[in-house]
């Protein structure tokens, strides 16, 4: 019975994760190729779905734990979808925050052409698609491969960053675009830390080892 | 659709009122559980779905407990009849002193059948519903008292479901079991859902939450809540409620 809802939730994980995603990848690809109608459809179509499903799972979880008292690595995977759900949700909320910025960039003359923020966003997204696969595959190896590749795109969020401010103080028009695109790749960073506790929390499931915060290098 | 629906039961043992004004609607195939401290009165409202009570001397029951819309206190009710469709499993487990097979071809028999072939059949049918075929096909002849607890529980449950009942009364089913034979129980109870409407009266609180669709909860002979499992076990409404699955009193 237990088993039974467990796979249930992590159905409806699954779910969650792609629409989640797919609004990541939506929402770059309505700025890189100025589509607006796409970045409303991830504003007015795709947010809602997301939030209805994360207050569903919530319930259900809550009702797993209630109804069948799951204990060991049951429990921390309910657990864990429960934070996963969460994280997933954030997901879609940064990616509607792209969309919106994108929004507003579109009808503007583009400050340079888009190559790092895409490059970055790819990194972030294949990082959340390998973390969901790892928690399906219970790949303990793969989560924590995961987490390591956030250094990068932290890299390119830098780096990023530090050209604008060139593009800035070369042409002071430029301040307001540029400062919207900084903020769409702080949320792309944003993307790829929620990833990186995907995998945290995978290899805490399948080695119920905790490894935020550096912890196995402190000990 | 209701199976049983229960108007305004009341129940006495001498002066002492036992349950009070009692209500509800048990939906067809499906488990409810009742749920409530020692002395509340569940095993007694259980008993009252069958008219099991009837036997107690100094009872004296009011109200109405309709089965299929019929009102199993009508004068006109054949009691006989009315326990073939409501069967019962109690705490203890309780085969005939008889072999295996004789268990459940005994009930078959006092109710009239005689073909041999038939009842074969349904003892075959009912062991393997009752998810204990596998483990005595082979020593079917052999004495009931010679099977584990567990599995003279699961022959109770397969004697009760071989006169094809309609709903099964069960009070404690697992009190005497231990945690593997109670999990086995458990997930033929689970099974058991699809064709029975099912009662079960519990003191394992967990127990009511993994196997029930439905939850009431006893107290002083008063229902206090009866709502969905899901709903009692997460967001009660009653404070009462409350305390008693999170242990506040028992």
């Amino acid at each position: 019975m237990l088993t039974k809802r467990i796979a249930i939730l992590k159905e409806q994980l699954l779910k969650m994760a792609n629409i989640a995603e797919d609004m990541v990848k939506k929402s770059i690809k309505a700025l890189t190729e100025k589509n607006e109608e796409l970045a409303r459809e991830v504003i007015e179509n795709d947010e809602p779905k997301v939030n209805k499903l994360e207050i569903k799972i919530d319930e259900n979880a809550i009702e797993t734990i209630a109804l069948f008292q799951p204990e060991a690595k049951d429990l921390r995977t309910v657990a864990m979808i429960m934070k996963i759900n969460g994280d997933l949700e954030r997901v879609g909320d940064l990616s509607t925050n792209i969309a919106q910025f994108a929004l507003q960039l579109i009808p503007q003359p583009d400050v340079k052409p888009y190559i790092d923020l895409p490059r970055m966003a790819d990194t972030a997204i294949k990082m959340l698609d390998d973390a969901i696969s790892a928690f399906v595959s219970q790949d303990a190896e793969l989560a924590r491969e995961v987490c390591k590749r956030d250094d990068i795109v932290d890299g390119l969020n830098q780096q990023i960053i530090r050209e604008l401010i060139t593009f800035m103080i070369g042409d002071p028009r430029t301040i307001n675009r540029s400062l919207q695109i900084i903020r769409i790749s702080e949320n792309i960073e944003r993307v790829a830390d929620l990833a990186t506790n995907i995998g945290e929390d995978v290899v805490y499931i399948v080695q119920s080892k905790v490894i935020k915060h550096h912890a196995e290098e402190n000990e | 659709m209701v199976k049983i629906e229960v108007k305004d039961l009341k129940l006495w043992f001498g002066n002492k009122k036992i349950l009070k004004e009692i209500s509800m609607s048990i939906p067809e195939k499906s488990v409810l559980a009742i749920i409530g401290p020692s002395g509340c009165g569940k095993s007694t409202f259980l008993r009252s779905l069958n008219r099991m009570n009837d036997f107690i001397k100094g009872v004296k029951i009011e109200g109405k407990v309709y089965l299929d819309g019929k009102n199993i206190y009508s004068p006109d009710v054949n009691v006989f009849e009315l326990r073939k469709k409501v069967g019962m499993v109690f705490q203890k487990p309780n085969p005939f002193p008889k072999t295996i097979y004789e268990n459940i071809a005994y009930g078959l028999k006092i109710h009239g059948i005689k073909d041999k072939k038939m009842i074969q059949e349904t003892v075959e049918k009912s062991l393997r519903d009752a998810n204990l075929w596998n483990e005595v096909k082979d020593k079917l002849f052999d004495n009931a008292f010679s099977l584990s607890g567990g599995q003279q529980q699961r022959l109770c449950i397969a004697r009760a479901i071989a006169i094809k009942p309609e709903v099964i009364l069960m009070d404690e089913p697992t009190s005497a079991l231990d945690p593997i034979a109670t999990k086995r129980f458990e997930n033929l109870v689970e099974e058991l859902k699809k064709d029975y409407t099912i009662v079960i009266v519990t003191h394992n609180i967990q127990q009511a939450a993994r196997v029930s669709q439905y939850t009431a909860f006893l107290y002083v002979g008063e229902l206090i809540e009866f709502n969905r499992t899901e709903k009692i076990f997460t967001a009660p409404e009653d404070k009462r409620t409350e305390d008693y699955i999170t242990g506040k009193f028992s």
